[in-house]
């Protein structure tokens, strides 16, 4: 640097880095199939020598966003959440999660080190927060710099926390979008699943699969992704192995009573209109016909008022849940009648996220699916 | 001189630096140094200011196609030969406020966020002042000593979330946030054929009042002169910096075109 001119300062820096946007790992691509992260808590806490079940939780976070309406929504403005925002948010959910007490813990969105939840280390602060002793995560949108909106740097992905180790963890990298232009491609969300093997003393590994599929496609990308989590359960089923997969599968289960016009729709054109589930009312149907999902599928549809079940909606706070998007799954059995949607993180005035937790307790013994 | 001169002392330098001593040269391309442009010459540049010898001793400059958004001007004075350097101070102004808001905007291009919770950019006034001691080692090597300040001065609050976390940008917007912010660097510059010139650059930057604020500045070019009114460069810098998630180093590529003129 010659010198410390403020116009300096910023255009030919500016400049720069654009131009060497083209030249360093400025988004960075994975590979079909990389280790995940491991992650561990800075006091580990001791975990049951001995059981019988596990509680299973999954829930997608939102990243710490609680109740705010992000852009992305279309009830608001808001991109970047300050410190104390996002440390009030992650306070809150280590609150639920501390008094549900889950043994693994399946999350998606989490953020590490992103500008919008104020570069918090959000799996290091939940595993030093909470019981859970051991995490992966898996990164499904890391940029340096997203160019748009003021996101800046951006990471964000799935995560498993568990009491006991974690072993074998991956990253199974899933489709890309196909309907955007190749700029938007380029910085936008890998999506992908993450698996480990959850080592519990005196019981074979069980094997714990989380995905988040494609949100808001006008293509296949969606069904390309729930069917390359089911063909990771089906590989894991041929070994003999048990597993707990789930995660939010953004799409709604068979038998749902509304597949569109729904009330907390906002995004009704653009990049993030994702609200009419019509052509794929039948996409999780394998799904529910090999697996033992943690909501009964029959209890779902002969319910009158399907609404118990809902696990995820636009603005929560005000205008309550409208769909279910987030699932458990099994090859092995679940405790009956132990899956809950907890819906109580919501109500009017607040939400710790625009999903709640969904958990079930499993049977650990053999696997043999439906 | 040099890179012992205390920020105080040149800042007082800079106060008394018209009643310096005159001092002419008849070195060509003297951006980055001490020496200033003989009366006349015109500098310009891809990436560099258009610069004006004024006198042989004042030297003016400006990004011209900036000032539309962000209106600049800078001066170089020398101040004469202090034993074996020749010293000048440079001081020079900026209003990068509309550049800013251009830049904070909704959907692709926006590198700072329009939400209303971060608020609009304020009006910004920034200034800089930087003594520089030049010293000749021999008729191919050059060395410059520099350190300098920059101060901004805001109309309102300027809120954090709207920095631009690239290299370069990220440190260099801190002074807008922050108020205050200090350099320190040297340079060195030889001549490998009559054609063909290098030039290495080291800078330390700080931000006292923020934290993750340091940053380390390694530049090198290698530079073709055809003749004294065309030059090309190429070359890197490398940035080691500290960010709000951490510390990162790029390696940059860097390209620059210059040409020189006259002017009556």
């Amino acid at each position: 640097m010659n010198s410390i001119t403020p116009l300096k300062q910023i255009m030919a820096p500016l400049l720069i880095g654009l131009a060497s946007l083209a030249c360093g790992p400025w988004v960075t691509t994975f590979e079909e199939l990389e280790e995940a992260e491991y992650y561990q808590a800075a006091t580990l806490t001791a975990a049951p020598a001995a059981v019988d079940t596990l509680l299973v939780m999954t829930w997608n976070i939102k990243y710490a966003g609680g109740k705010i309406d992000f852009w992305w929504a279309c009830f608001d403005d808001r991109v970047l959440m300050t410190e104390e925002e996002t440390l009030g948010n992650l306070e809150r959910l280590v609150e639920k999660i501390n008094a549900a007490q889950p043994d693994i813990l399946l999350l998606q969105e989490v953020d590490v080190d992103s500008k919008r939840s104020a570069y918090i280390n959000q799996m290091q602060y939940l595993l030093d927060h909470t019981d859970m002793n051991y995490g992966v995560y898996a990164s499904m949108w890391r940029v340096q710099f997203v160019p748009s909106d003021g996101l800046g740097r951006a990471d964000l992905g799935l995560a498993i926390l568990s009491r006991w180790p974690l072993e074998d963890a991956q990253r199974i990298s899933l489709a890309l979008r196909t309907d955007q232009d190749p700029l938007t491609t380029y910085f936008y969300l890998r999506r992908c699943i993450v698996r480990a093997g959850v080592a519990i003393p005196g019981r074979d590994p069980l094997q714990v699969v989380n995905v988040h599929t494609a949100a808001f496609p006008q293509d296949d990308t969606k069904l390309r992704h729930i069917d390359r989590f089911k063909e990771e359960l089906d590989a894991i089923q041929a070994s003999g192995d048990l597993f707990v997969a789930g995660g939010d599968l953004n799409s709604l289960p068979p038998g749902s009573h509304r597949l569109k016009d729904f009330p907390d729709e906002k995004c009704l054109t653009g990049d993030f209109e994702g609200g009419d589930y019509t052509r794929e009312a039948a996409w999780l149907d394998n799904l529910y016909a090999t697996y033992r999902p943690a909501v009964p599928l029959g209890d779902f549809q002969n319910a009158t008022d399907q609404s118990p079940f809902f696990s995820f909606g636009a603005k929560p706070d005000s205008l309550g849940l409208s769909r279910k998007l987030d699932y458990l799954f099994t090859n092995g059995t679940w405790v009956s009648g132990s899956a809950v949607t907890h819906q109580d993180i919501i109500g009017p005035g607040f939400a710790l996220s625009d999903h709640v937790p969904l958990t079930a307790r499993l049977v650990l013994g053999g696997s043999g699916g439906n | 001189m040099g890179t012992r001169l205390p920020l105080p002392v040149a800042a007082l330098l800079l106060a008394g630096s018209m009643a310096a001593s005159a001092q002419t040269n008849d070195r060509y391309w003297s951006a980055g140094t001490a020496l200033t442009l003989p009366k006349g010459r015109t500098e310009n540049g891809l990436f560099q200011p258009y610069r004006v010898g004024r006198t042989d001793r004042l030297e003016w400059g400006t990004y011209l196609l900036l000032n539309l958004i962000a209106p600049n001007l800078q001066f170089k004075l020398s101040h004469g030969r202090y034993g074996p350097y020749s010293v000048a101070s440079r001081i020079g102004f900026s209003y990068p406020t509309f550049l800013l808001r251009t830049l904070q905007r909704p959907g692709i291009g926006g590198f700072i966020s329009p939400e209303a919770d971060v608020g609009e950019i304020p009006p910004i006034l920034a200034t800089w002042a930087e003594i520089l001691a030049t010293r000749v080692m021999s008729d191919d090597l050059l060395f410059t000593a520099r350190g300098g300040i920059g101060w901004a001065l805001r109309g309102g609050r300027m809120d954090e979330r709207t920095s631009i976390d690239l290299p370069l940008v990220y440190q260099r917007m801190l002074l807008y946030m922050h108020g205050v912010q200090l350099n320190l660097g040297g340079a060195l510059a030889g001549r490998l054929s009559p054609g063909l010139s290098w030039r290495m650059d080291a800078d330390l930057l700080v931000t006292p009042a923020a934290n993750n604020s340091n940053a380390f500045f390694q530049k090198g070019s290698i530079i073709w002169d055809r003749g004294k009114r065309f030059r090309l460069r190429l070359g890197y810098i490398l940035v080691y910096g500290e960010y709000p998630y951490g510390s990162q180093a790029h390696l940059l590529p860097t390209v620059g075109l210059e040409w020189a003129g006259k002017r009556s």
